[in-house]
């Protein structure tokens, strides 16, 4: 899929666990791991909304467009 | 869920009356009329007329086990689910297939029976063909809801 999820470097560099943001936005590890896997079919504006709350950044962020 | 887990046990108990019902038909009038022709002589398909029968019920027991195994599985690993799928379309195809087969051959053998009958046995072949295109048109229901499902799974 060309839309990178970018999570991890997000996580790594705020230095957040996958736990602790799972627990924060109300998601399970589970969900949290397909999103990070890029596995996601799609993103619920709520989700992303939590996700940059809790990580203090923006949509573009997370989400990457790469032409493949 | 209540009403498709009665409709599992009510065809279970179908095909069970049918298995005896088919096992029964194979040992008196299938055996009988291969050892006694006489008996069916006066039938279009000789000796052959109670195999054709017994074939034909085999047939529907074999279509209707198969829609009584997909809903089983419905029951068991809820609504959307690959096996539920191919058995409503395997049991859909079957029941078609009956169907046919049944028009068919009631209308090779139309110098047997009277009109009326005849009408009936054609309406209710019919019907079973019509009831096959509908477990066709379910499965294609059950394969697009498990697209659906794993598209609404996957969105987090």
């Amino acid at each position: 899929m060309p839309i990178v999820v970018n999570l991890d470097a997000m996580l790594s560099r705020k230095n957040i666990k996958s736990k602790e943001l799972a627990e924060i936005i109300g998601i399970t590890t589970a969900n949290l791991s397909i999103l990070k896997s890029g596995k996601a079919r799609a993103i619920r504006f709520s989700t992303l909304e939590a996700i940059c709350k809790a990580l203090d950044c923006q949509p573009a962020d997370i989400l990457e467009f790469v032409d493949e | 869920m209540d009403k498709i887990k009665f409709l599992s046990r009510s065809l279970l108990i179908v095909n069970i009356l049918l298995i005896t019902a088919l096992v029964a038909q194979i040992i008196i009038f299938v055996i009988s009329g291969l050892i006694d022709p006489g008996v069916v002589e006066d039938k279009m398909f000789g000796i052959f007329h109670h195999l054709i029968q017994a074939i034909q019920v085999f047939l529907l027991l074999i279509g209707l086990w198969n829609v009584q195994q997909g809903l089983q599985r419905m029951v068991r690993s809820g609504l959307y689910n690959i096996d539920t799928q191919k058995k409503s379309r395997k049991g859909g195809t079957l029941l078609i297939l009956f169907g046919m087969v049944s028009i068919i051959l009631n209308l090779i053998r139309i110098s047997e029976t009277n009109l009326s009958d005849l009408v009936g046995h054609l309406v209710q072949n019919v019907f079973t063909g019509l009831v096959g295109i509908g477990l066709l048109v379910f499965s294609e229901f059950v394969k697009n809801g498990i697209v659906l499902k794993e598209d609404v799974d996957l969105t987090i």
